[in-house]
């Protein structure tokens, strides 16, 4: 028993990690007490989630020590962490979908190696926990047919089961509703009446203010600074803390003289399909010259605008417009012969071929036209001609166009693809989490682009997560939530705390 | 239809079954932890191979069949140190496999008895099950098998409680489910993966002992003749259940049987080659009823490798 | 915009790099050094094996011929693998198709004894490519509407195929004559090609398979539908996205890729034969198949790799006349080869994604969440397929 309730139930010291790039935790230290609620909260890639990892056994550290329940801690895998009592719910719920409730919990467990399942002996052990911490607990039913709360529930609870005294939770309201997220909130009090101890990674400040004891904010890297959740406190003062700056990119906008409609969108609907949420109704006009952004949590029915709009998902209503000509029912192909640059949200799979070299990967779509080919006979001296061209114009850095895309690093990839989109003039843009997973320079690099196109006329659609750059950048802010957008802004000085609600699922009026 | 000839046309299946039974519960192993048993014909071969040349040559068919499945249970090491630690690929590599055991077995043969051929080999005498195989019916039909029959009786119970009832059975669901998943829980995949594909060798192996011992009582070349192929339908057929799996296996069985007995009729007016297809045709049709609705284990053939 | 150095340096690649680049001829090198070391068995010498092997493949302009005459069908049935593999399809019944293209020559021989010299062969390969797409169609017609992957359906209709073969052969196709093989009546001479005895019966095919192999070659390579069929087995999503059928290019791939194959068998027939015989090129289907992963699923890999295999069977034949050895040995080394280049491949693949976890692990950030990729075909195995042919 751990009776020393002051004393430290983990201290991180000094830790650092690098990657061959960049410094991801840059001598970060950090500790936490039993019967703690502590909120790290920063940007993405402001290094939360390395220093998790490091903690987890996922990564390695380049330096530090970690002291686990007063003595040094060295875990080189997740089991090991398990083991020690630390336990971590990822944003992506690491559970086998086909499997029970129960099956999942025990999975693993190394008590015997080849005996028969101990099933009714869980099942008790999991019935006591969820009732103690009234997680309401389903074991036989099969994981696939939970919702996402219930998924979430099980992951506390297989933490549980394996005597954490640690839950590290990454952005775990990401994914929930509103009510899920109140009764999440339930369940993590109660874990902290019984003394767990949890981490609760988000960059929400309403969340982090409402549940946790303290805060620890992380920028760039580095720990900034760790403050108690004290009545005095305010999200004003952690967003400052948080940002660093007010807005770190200094992009000047010139005004925007929005043009005639280039993408009218009238009461349109997706089906929803697998995961996502479809589109629900959604009215919109995309002028010349004009940044919509469209904000939203992840899932709100974002890729599906998107593959709706592209004819790569099938409207079940509603009219679309393309400079006055009908594209309700355009498929890809038709829609790729449109002066339309498409960034998809899944570069990897979606918008390149990795073992195609950059030359192929810019002759993408058209491979049939000029100037890359005619139906018969690519063009490839033109290709390699063009491309080099676009590698200069778009700074993408390569040992030259016929480079594997694949070998490349993000954000030359990204580069790769918008040098093909919106290389040559296009009416129209849209731009799905255009920035994800690109280092500063790369997303700056986007950022021009857009804001250059703008100049030129193009209408663009912006998606994204980050609300940061839906701020910086939209001209008119639309909301989505549940595929339904559910209110449009004025982009400048918008309100922040609106749009928050807005894509927390609150009716604003 | 009398009842002798019921009784002798199941009893028959039973026996022809067998081997495609027992190859198909050990394809249900490797594919459920997510490895391709496209080997399983080679398997079958060097484990036919194997168990008539060590019955030959120790004059036991135990010892045949005991070396038979180690046999196959080298070969499978050998495929699981390509395909599920190195990563290469499954559907090739077990393809590869599967040719490197008919030159193997077909050479050596030639330079074991020239061109004579393998000698014959005594049948592993049917072994009468007192009191069982006195009831009417189902005694005769199956309790007056050879030992492996019944051995194969036994393994189809012991496996399905193993795949669902224990907790090894558990974590070879979830390395082919989810391995990532299994991974951060503690379990070994690359492990877990390479002794189910064993595994697959060892029912494979004994397969091959049981067509080689106890149906052809020799080895000929390609002995296996597509029965992996068939073992590994039945396998999917039956949502990679062992009990599912060996109903498949009885139903080829069953065509089989009936292929040979519609032969020997011989006054059909169909070419017997064409009667040959019928087990192949049964597969085809298993295959389009399998359709969408049996969804395979989610990371079968995919390469995991540690992070 | 300041102007930055775009230029990198190309990074120095290690031997064993190098080396794994050409994993398809070490695949090839250490297939033979296993079957030399096999025959060791039969009291031959590596050295005795690799000179009679030779010998017995390039010896004379005989064997020449005679290598050239097995790599005919060898190159045809290679350039239609490519291109299945190329588009992620898994073609595994090249020998079912080959045997329908066979029934195809028979049946427009022997149905139609009237043809004129000049359309009769024409005909026949049209027919046998029609047959074969029909044959392969029906794989493309499970997947399609009831999606159940090509890998053993195709593998099935191998021994469909070939039993059908045996059924006509010996029922309604067979000769009227006695013969002492089931085989059915002697062609009319214009449906035979040319041929050259002194040069190992060598036969006219030979450009048919020649004039394949740059078409599909030029297909693949040069043209944009080729582009499109090769970044459909790449990246379905990819190829959906940028405007593509990803399930219409599957379905051409497999039907051109079963047709071809067929038209192989059909120029066997008529090339090497002078009527359908049971069986008259078994193995020669999964001879293909090792060929167009030898040749890196690119028909102009096929031309060497094709002729290697062609090589091989002929040595292979003569060595066993010379020593005895028994030329099923072939399958051991087809085997050996298969499992080497992917285990090349893969070990490729291993020391690349070493080296990038070094460098890509570039934080938070880099956690991408892959969408899930939904493409019309998207299932593990056409990835798996295309892992399969593009030696990646």
């Amino acid at each position: 028993m751990n009776d020393h309730l002051n004393e430290d139930l983990l201290e991180m010291r000094h830790i650092t990690k690098s990657f061959a790039r960049m410094v991801a935790n840059d001598d970060v230290s950090f500790s936490i007490k039993k019967g703690e609620i502590r909120a790290i909260l920063g940007e993405n890639g402001a290094g939360k989630s390395t220093l998790m990892n490091v903690l987890y056994g996922l990564y390695k550290k380049d330096a530090g020590t970690i002291i686990w329940k007063g003595q040094e801690l060295n875990v080189e895998s997740p089991a090991e962490a398990i083991k020690a009592g630390i336990g971590m719910i990822h944003q992506h719920f690491q559970l086998v979908e086909k499997f029970t409730v129960l099956e999942n919990i025990i999975l693993g467990l190394k008590e015997g190696k080849f005996i028969e399942l101990p099933l009714d002996q869980a099942e008790k052990k999991v019935m006591a926990l969820s009732e103690t911490y009234g997680l309401n607990i389903r074991p036989k039913v099969r994981v696939e047919d939970l919702t996402v709360g219930e998924q979430q529930r099980v992951e506390i609870v297989k933490a549980l089961y394996r005597e954490s005294d640690l839950l590290i939770m990454d952005e775990p309201t990401a994914v929930l509703t509103p009510q899920e997220v109140h009764s999440l909130f339930e369940v993590l009090n109660k874990l902290r009446a019984e003394g767990k101890s949890i981490i609760f990674i988000s960059h929400k400040l309403p969340e982090v203010l409402e549940l946790c004891d303290s805060i620890s904010i992380m920028r760039d890297g580095r720990m900034i600074q760790t403050l108690k959740n004290e009545p005095g406190l305010d999200s004003r003062t952690l967003a400052s803390l948080m940002v660093g700056r007010s807005i770190d990119l200094n992009i000047t906008k010139p005004p925007c003289k929005p043009g005639e409609v280039v993408l009218s969108l009238q009461g349109v609907s997706a089906d929803p399909v697998a995961e996502s949420s479809g589109v629900k109704n959604v009215t919109l006009d995309i002028h010349r010259g004009e940044i919509v952004g469209i904000a939203g949590v992840d899932g709100n029915g974002q890729t599906d605008l998107s593959e709706l709009i592209m004819g790569l998902r099938k409207a079940s209503g509603g009219r679309m417009e393309f400079l006055g000509q009908d594209i309700t029912h355009s498929d890809t192909k038709q829609m790729r012969n449109l002066p339309i640059g498409y960034i998809p949200a899944d570069r990897n799979h979606a918008a390149v071929v990795l073992d195609f070299s950059i030359r192929m990967n810019t002759a993408l779509n058209h491979p049939d036209r000029k100037p890359y080919g005619s139906r018969f006979l690519m063009d490839f001296k033109n290709i390699a001609q063009i491309t080099d061209r676009k590698m200069e114009e778009f700074n993408v850095s390569a040992t030259g166009s016929d480079e594997l895309v694949g070998n490349l690093s993000g954000g030359n990839q990204q580069k790769v693809v918008l040098a093909r989109e919106v290389g040559e003039k296009v009416d129209l843009i849209i731009a799905v989490y255009p920035t994800r997973g690109l280092d500063i320079d790369a997303t700056n690099f986007v950022y021009e682009t857009m804001l250059k196109a703008r100049e030129q006329g193009t209408a663009i659609l912006y998606i994204s997560t980050e609300l940061e750059e839906i701020l910086t950048l939209s001209d008119r802010i639309g909301v989505l939530y549940e595929g339904e957008l559910v209110g449009i802004l004025p982009g400048e000085n918008a309100e922040v705390e609106k749009i928050g609600l807005l894509m927390a699922g609150e009716r604003v009026k | 239809m009398s009842v002798d000839f019921v009784v002798e046309f199941l009893s028959s299946t039973i026996r022809i079954a067998v081997p495609i039974i027992l190859i198909a519960l050990g394809v249900c192993y490797s594919e459920k932890a997510g490895v391709h048993a496209m080997g399983a014909e080679g398997y079958m071969l060097i484990g036919a191979f194997v168990s008539v040349v060590m019955t030959i040559a120790t004059g036991s068919h135990f010892l045949g069949v005991v070396f038979g499945i180690l046999a196959a249970a080298l070969s499978s090491a050998v495929f699981s140190a390509f395909a599920v630690y190195l990563g290469a690929n499954q559907v090739i590599c077990g393809l590869g496999l599967n040719f490197i055991m008919l030159g193997l077995t077909s050479a050596l043969q030639r330079l074991f008895w020239g061109t004579t051929g393998v000698p014959r080999i005594e049948a592993m005498n049917p072994i009468e099950i007192p009191v069982l195989s006195d009831i009417p019916l189902i005694g005769p039909m199956l309790f007056d098998q050879p030992i492996l029959t019944y051995i194969t009786y036994l393994l189809i119970p012991v496996a399905w409680w193993i795949m669902f009832k224990s907790t090894w059975g558990l974590q070879l669901r979830a390395v082919g489910e989810n391995p990532s998943c299994a991974d951060t829980l503690g379990i070994n995949v690359a492990r877990t993966r390479s002794i189910s594909a064993i595994v697959c060798g060892v029912f494979c192996g004994m397969g091959g002992a049981v067509l080689a011992l106890q149906q052809v009582q020799s080895f000929t070349e390609n002995i296996s003749n597509g029965r992996g192929w068939l073992g590994l339908i039945a396998a999917t057929f039956g949502g990679w259940n062992p009990v599912g799996a060996a109903g498949a296996g009885l139903v080829f069985g069953a065509s089989e049987v009936l292929q040979l007995r519609l032969q020997m009729l011989g006054n059909i007016q169909i070419s017997s080659y064409v009667i040959l297809m019928l087990p192949y045709l049964v597969a085809l049709v298993f295959i389009l009823l399998i359709g969408k609705g049996r969804r395979h284990p989610a990371a079968m053939g995919k390469y995991y490798r540690k992070q | 915009m300041i102007k930055k150095e775009r230029m990198v340096k190309k990074e120095k690649k290690s031997f064993l790099m190098v080396l794994l680049d050409f994993s398809p001829i070490i695949g090839a090198v250490l297939g033979l050094l296993i079957g030399s070391l096999f025959v060791m068995l039969w009291g031959v010498s590596p050295v005795t094996f690799f000179k009679e092997l030779f010998k017995g493949a390039f010896g004379s302009t005989l064997a020449i011929g005679s290598t050239l005459n097995r790599a005919t069908p060898l190159l045809i049935i290679g350039a239609g693998t490519a291109i299945a593999f190329r588009a992620g399809a898994n073609n595994i019944g090249q020998e079912g198709q080959l045997f329908v293209g066979g029934i195809a020559a028979g049946a427009v021989a022997l149905l139609m004894p009237s043809l004129p010299k000049g359309l009769s062969v024409p005909m026949i390969l049209v027919v046998a490519m029609l047959f074969g797409m029909v044959f392969s169609g029906i794989a493309v017609l499970f997947r399609v509407l009831k999606g159940v992957n090509e890998l053993l359906t195709t593998l099935l209709l191998n021994y469909v195929g070939t039993l059908l073969l045996s059924a006509l052969v010996n029922g309604p196709m067979a000769s009227s004559e006695i013969v002492s093989y089931p085989q059915t009546d002697t062609f009319g001479s214009q449906f035979l090609l040319k041929y050259w005895p002194n040069f190992g019966y060598l036969h006219s095919g030979i450009f048919i398979a020649l004039a394949i192999i740059l078409l599909t070659g030029y297909y693949l390579w040069l043209t944009p539908g080729g582009m499109r069929l090769r970044m459909t087995g790449l990246s379905p999503l990819a190829a959906r996205t940028s405007g593509n059928n990803p399930t219409k290019i599957f379905v051409w791939s497999m039907l051109i890729s079963g047709g071809l194959c067929a038209v192989a068998g059909a120029v066997e027939v008529i090339g090497c034969n002078d009527c359908l015989r049971q069986e008259f090129g078994s193995n020669l289907g999964f001879d293909g198949l090792a060929v167009a992963l030898l040749g890196n699923t690119n028909p102009f890999g096929v031309l060497p790799a094709g002729v290697f295999f062609g090589a091989l069977r002929t040595g292979m034949q003569a060595m066993q006349r010379s020593t005895g050895i028994p030329s099923v040995i072939l399958d051991l080394i087809k085997g050996s080869i298969m499992v080497f280049i992917m285990g090349g491949a893969a070990l490729k693949l291993y020391i690349e994604s070493n080296a990038k976890k070094k460098v890509a692990k570039a934080g938070e950030k880099a956690h991408t969440e892959a969408v899930e990729a939904s493409a019309g075909t998207g299932s593990p195995e056409l990835q798996e397929a295309s892992q399969g042919g593009e030696e990646k």
